[in-house]
């Protein structure tokens, strides 16, 4: 079978337990939510945690509650419950849509808001068992000085490709950060360092306590590119929010180590956008479908996304 | 002759309570007292000379009871073919060198899993990295770096243990990395060539695909004290694993029992020894305890061969209305390192697909090709997809070419019922034409084809054997009466999905025209078993299958002969009817089964009615102390082959997204000519399967090797088709009747899948109106060759 | 460090002794021997290792065995009550939803827990939740077939 290394496991009961647990062990300490990203890594020996901490048992982290100025979504909802929120479907399509295309329904069931937002990046020569890496030089993601993907790589092409983020940040989303020194909200867009070995800019100590999101409602969609109609993680993913006007974001992710972000105030300087995200996305060899093919499915996507748009705002 | 009582029934599973309860035990559920865990190390280069092992640090490890490595196991060589002329090339590890990533070289036996992780990074080993080839046509060029040098026979092969009585084994000395060659000709191909109008010459490339069945292999052996070993294996057939286990480890081999278990799944991926099996054996030998090892899907898709790699160059030479003139087949099987089931394979490719087209001169040369990459072997029929998809694909080109309709050039060249192919088998039944018409007349072809842009349509054909003589060359069977009146079946065929118990209970309980549940199978045990064929040689049914049915008739027989006596009538005036024999004049005058029974006890000296039947594969073929018959010759191509040849066709319509690429099966039609489907939900069943493996064949499956390396070795990169990925499928069973097979039945499914996937990539190729040469037709490629088209690439 | 840990399954109690590294499955089959529940990748990607876990299907492979503590477990094995099978166990055999079997034991947890779910499914919706259990053998419509007969009887 094919087994976990060993790790101590610990349960807290609230948010303070918890920084209490993290300041104990200093860095090798990871959170534990739904683990669907997380046991697969520690079993290919990506992470080697001293401990382990289950946030499970930390009440009041699953909801999707709108308080009329803000929606705000608890880190431990569902990817299930947030798809099946009728509030989200009717504010949030980009989310809403999102949420059902990602992975299939059983890992729904399993994956959280703050698990999917918060997983790592990932390369075809990254997220293998530490025997099979054997065969490869140790490269930059890995704590080691090359890209085993891009041959004389400067840097880690690893990619980021989670699917709620992507539409989160059409939203213009914000994440509540909350530490023992008390609470901070930034922009999502703001926790992506751009860098594929820490893809993450968050400070050891903060807590991703919910998502936040302005209550306007918004008009869009989420495209996704796969392979199979389920299971797989996208080659390509585009999501679109926007108000009647067209003001609002283009997100396109699983093109770089983050979702890359295009702004547009109007319905003109949306048309231009699949061509900017074209342009900028830089999509390598590490993983099925070729580079170019998917640079070109990205302008793909958003030009079907604004398409959806133009009919849906026609008809409304 | 169809008024049948089971046969052509759709009886569920006898056995069906012990799956959905999870009940039914695979190898991976079994421990056994005292066991001991097993891994192996693998190599993390191709191509590389083993200086230095260091086993100390592994060893002293607390709870590891063994460690072992090439010089232990050494000089015993195996493989799936093992001839005078191909000396079998493996070694169950490594001993000088190693060929691809992932070769052991060596294993462990520890009390846990964990510990025997432990103990496999204990272990040092010193590699001189040598130069490696990973394109067989490269390797094929002289300067290519030689992943074999002279392979010496150390034993007598398998072929001469068979008996066969041919030329000694001798050393083969490979040159430019040709494990093995194949060469088939009939007529005259220059002449056929200058005969056509029209000639096309196209090169086609198909990747290897794994099997991917949901067991991962797993071995679990326990030598005994009395020098018998018990094996639990996830496998196709006990006979050859009970073969090769017993010469490597040189011990007779009737004291190695292969045990009964449900295997999940196989799809031709394990049929032949695997290194670990015999690591198993030989640890739990040299341990005296059982040991288990289970591999890791990783490991699976790392070191388990998938199905063949090969490019495919193909010519073919027409008249005007379409008859084939001339075929010229070069093939080149890219083998890895080694050669396994080449020669078969090479052959194979010739021999599936001459009884679909009857074409007079014909040349197929076949090359298996050493390379510094993982082996291959058989998926569902050697070489049937890839030889179908060149094939199919090439008659739509021709037909595209000079304008005929791609639906009667084929009709025009089908062979007929009745004809006798090159080699000498005959055609008994044949209904590939009727299949045709069925699944072109069910997707609506003539008022689709050519209308709408991004859709198109495709066709699709396969055959294959039913059998061949190859060791163990036939089945035999067993039925004992009990006191009870219950029949207890003894063969020795392996449950993987076929659902072999109940479909050998149908044919029991049809001869003897009792209730099926009078009908208890013991199946897959090798003790036990009279002898089989396996269930990897499509002949299960073709020729266990009537095995059965013989020793049904011989059984039958012998309740008769005891009815006649006790009852005092004639055999001539008695009928079986729901497990009793009556008298045909007078009902009341009636024996029940147990009777039966219990008079041969007590009234026939003790006899305890024992049915015997059995079946060769190609009667006619043999070899006795230098005398025979021969089978056919896999580098000739000269010599009979098989019985019956199973048929299919199928026809696909998909629509592609011409901004995408993205295809969308809107539907998929199998027609299976396979005689008389005993159980029909089986067979429906099994097209269904092969069906849907097609699919992924075409769309998305590929084992992506870099630089020797497995890329893709897990289920998120290796992509077999989900629930939702599945579109209308519908399989039709033609009306078709096999005279030399059980109640007319002869192999099925395996056709499916190869016309299935010639179907889709005709219908693709039709769709954007370009070729594509390669599988799998990913979204990609069919956006760049739409774009190759359009001018668009830079 | 090993400790004991308490897990409900079928409605019986179990006290295991074991390190939190241990996975559910590995509880499940090496501690308790039951053997229904299948690794067939070990990655959370192919479903045949799916229990219930508080009755959601969870892919055991991935799941501590210590997260389980406290919650109900339901396995294969305690689908059948006393010699009569569930529905979904009976729909499965009338409907040959299985050919190798490994993969049912985990498609019917999926099953049940998603008839939970939704009583009345359609086809589409069936087949959205078992994606996530690949099956090798059958192609997958006949397990369709029985899950939405079975939903009829449940």
């Amino acid at each position: 079978m094919s087994l976990l290394p060993e790790f101590e496991y610990k349960r807290p009961g609230n948010v303070n337990e918890l920084f209490d647990m993290l300041s104990g062990h200093d860095g090798e300490a990871v959170i534990l939510a739904g683990g669907t990203d997380l046991m697969p890594r520690i079993k290919n020996g990506l992470e080697r945690p001293a401990l382990v901490i289950d946030i499970k048992d930390i009440e009041g982290l699953n909801y999707v509650k709108d308080d009329g100025e803000k929606v705000r979504i608890g880190a431990l909802t569902t990817i299930y419950d947030i798809r099946n929120s009728m509030l989200i479907k009717e504010k949030y399509p980009a989310l809403h849509e999102a949420a059902a295309l990602t992975a299939n329904e059983q890992i729904q069931l399993r994956g959280t808001l703050g698990g999917n937002v918060l997983q790592d990046t990932r390369c075809l020569y990254y997220n293998k068992p530490d025997t099979w890496r054997n065969s490869f030089k140790r490269c930059f993601k890995n704590g080691g000085d090359i890209c085993n993907a891009a041959k004389g790589g400067k840097k880690c092409f690893s990619v980021y490709r989670g699917d709620l983020a992507t539409a989160l940040m059409s939203l213009g989303a914000s994440v509540c950060l909350v530490s023992k020194n008390g609470g901070r909200e930034i922009p999502l867009e703001h926790i992506f360092s751009g860098d594929g070995r820490s893809p993450f800019s968050l400070k050891r100590n903060d807590f991703f306590k919910e998502v936040i999101l302005p209550s306007a409602k918004k008009i869009g969609g989420y495209e996704k590119l796969r392979m199979r109609k389920s299971s797989d993680y996208p080659a390509v993913n585009v999501a679109l929010s926007v108000d009647t006007e067209g003001k609002g974001r283009l997100v396109a992710g699983s093109v770089g180590p983050r979702p890359f972000v295009y702004d547009s105030l109007s319905l003109d300087e949306l048309k231009h956008l699949p061509e900017r995200a074209y342009d900028e996305a830089y999509p390598v060899n590490n993983m099925a479908l070729s580079p170019l093919y998917r640079k070109r499915m990205v302008r793909v996507l958003s030009d079907m996304l604004i398409r959806r748009f133009v009919k849906e705002r026609k008809n409304s | 002759m169809n008024d049948f009582r089971y046969v052509r029934k759709g009886l569920k599973r006898t056995d069906g309570e012990l799956i959905v309860t999870g009940r039914a035990r695979y190898t991976v559920d079994i421990t056994l007292p005292e066991m001991l865990f097993g891994k192996i190390l693998g190599s993390p280069y191709p191509h590389a000379r083993i200086k230095k092992i260091d086993i100390e640090r592994a060893k002293e490890l607390e709870g590891v009871k063994a460690v072992i490595t090439g010089k232990d196991t050494g000089y015993r060589r195996f493989s799936f073919i093992d001839t005078p002329a191909y000396p079998a090339d493996q070694t169950p590890l490594a001993v000088d060198k190693v060929r691809f990533v992932g070769e052991g070289v060596a294993a462990v036996a520890a009390i846990s899993e964990d510990i025997a992780v432990k103990a496999l990074n204990l272990i040092e080993v010193e590699y001189e990295e040598l130069p490696s080839v990973f394109d067989p046509e490269e390797a094929m060029k002289d300067e290519a770096p030689a992943v074999h040098d002279i392979i010496e026979p150390n034993t007598a092969t398998a072929w001469e243990d068979f008996g066969i009585p041919l030329t000694k084994s001798r050393p083969y000395k490979t040159v430019n990395n040709i494990s093995n060659r194949t060469l088939i000709e009939y007529g005259d191909i220059k002449e056929g060539f200058e005969d056509a109008d029209h000639i096309r010459q196209d090169r086609f490339e198909i990747p290897s695909t794994s099997h991917m069945a949901m067991e991962p292999h797993v071995a679990l052996a326990n030598y005994q004290p009395t020098g018998k070993l018990d094996v639990w294996l996830t496998h196709m057939g006990y006979e050859h694993k009970r073969f090769w286990l017993a010469k490597l480890l040189n011990m007779p081999m009737s004291k190695v029992r292969v045990h009964k278990t449900y295997v999940g799944g196989t799809f031709g991926g394990k049929i032949s020894i695997f290194p670990y099996e015999f690591i198993t054996a030989y640890l739990s030998r040299l341990t005296m305890r059982p040991v288990k090892i289970t591999l890791t899907r990783q490991e699976v898709f790392s070191v388990c061969p998938p199905a063949r790699r090969m490019i495919v160059y193909l010519k073919m030479g027409v008249k005007g209305d379409g008859k084939i003139t001339a075929y010229h087949a070069k093939v080149i099987d890219d083998v890895g390192a080694y050669r396994t089931s080449s020669p078969t394979a090479m052959y194979l490719a010739h021999a599936f697909r001459n009884p679909i087209y009857d074409i007079p001169n014909v040349r197929h040369e076949g090359y298996g090709v050493y390379t510094n990459k993982l082996f291959t072997t058989a998926k569902r029929g050697h070489s049937l997809q890839q030889m179908s998809f060149a094939v199919e694909s090439q008659i739509d080109m021709i037909c595209e070419d000079i304008g005929l309709d791609k639906i009667e050039m084929r009709l025009l060249n089908f062979r007929k019922k009745g004809d006798v192919l090159p080699n000498g088998d005959t055609l008994r039944s044949y209904a590939l034409p009727e299949c045709l018409k069925e699944a072109v007349d069910k997707i609506g072809w003539k008022g689709k084809y050519g209308k709408g842009r991004f859709r198109g349509l495709g066709i699709g054909t396969a055959s294959m054997f039913s059998g061949a003589h190859n060791f163990p060359f036939a089945s035999g069977a067993m039925l004992r009466l009990n006191h009870d009146g219950r029949i207890i079946l003894y063969i020795g065929q392996t449950e993987f999905g076929i659902g072999i118990d109940t479909v050998m209970s149908q044919i029991v309980a049809e001869v003897l025209n009792c209730p099926i549940d009078y009908v208890i199978v013991n199946s897959g045990d090798s003790e036990v078993s009279p002898n089989d064929i396996g269930n990897w040689l499509s002949a299960g049914m073709f020729v266990s299958g009537e095995a059965v049915r013989r020793a049904a008739l011989d059984l039958k027989e012998q309740m008769l002969k005891h009815a006649s006596t006790g009852l005092e009538t004639d055999v001539e005036n008695l009928d079986m009817l729901d497990g009793w024999i009556v008298s045909r004049s007078e009902e009341s005058k009636r024996l029940s089964f147990s009777d039966i029974s219990k008079y041969g006890i007590q009234m026939a000296g003790g006899d305890p009615l024992i049915g015997k039947g059995f079946a060769k594969c190609v009667p006619e073929v043999y070899f006795w102390k230098g005398k025979f018959n021969k089978t056919a010759s896999l580098s000739s191509g000269k010599g009979r082959f098989t019985e019956a040849y199973g048929l299919a066709a199928a026809t696909a319509e998909v629509e592609v997204n011409p901004e995408t690429g993205e295809v969308k099966i809107v539907e998929l039609i199998v027609a299976d000519d396979c005689g008389t489907p005993i159980n029909v939900k089986s067979v429906e069943g099994q097209i269904m399967s092969q069906a849907v493996m097609g699919i992924g064949d075409v769309l998305l499956e590929e084992v992506r090797i870099k630089q020797g390396i497995v890329m893709n070795p897990n289920l998120l990169e290796y992509r077999v088709p989900t629930a939702k990925d599945i579109p209308k499928i519908r399989s039709i069973i033609a009306d078709s009747y096999e005279p030399n097979g059980p109640f007319g039945a002869k192999e099925v499914g395996e056709t499916s899948r190869a016309a299935a996937i010639s179907a889709i990539a005709n219908a693709i190729c039709n769709a954007i109106g370009e070729r594509i040469y390669v599988l799998p037709m990913t979204s990609d490629r069919i956006m760049g060759a739409i774009s190759d088209a359009k001018g668009d690439n830079p | 460090m090993k400790r004991s840990v308490l897990l409900r399954v079928n409605g019986e109690r179990h006290e295991i002794y074991i390190k939190p590294n241990r996975t559910l499955l590995e509880a499940l089959r090496k501690d308790l021997l039951m053997t229904g529940a299948k690794e067939a990748c070990g990655a959370g990607e192919c479903g045949a290792c799916t229990v219930l876990v508080g009755g959601k299907p969870v892919n055991s492979c991935i799941m501590l065995a210590v997260e389980a503590e406290g919650k109900e477990i339901e396995t294969i094995e305690g689908l059948s009550k006393g010699g009569d099978l569930h529905p979904l166990q009976e729909a499965f055999i009338d409907h040959h939803a299985f050919q190798c079997g490994f993969c049912t034991p985990g498609m019917i947890m999926t099953a049940k827990a998603f008839l939970n779910r939704k009583p009345g499914p359609t086809k589409q919706e069936i087949r959205d939740a078992i994606a996530g259990n690949i099956c090798r053998c059958t192609g997958y419509e006949n397990a369709v077939d029985a899950i939405l007969n079975s939903a009829k009887e449940m």
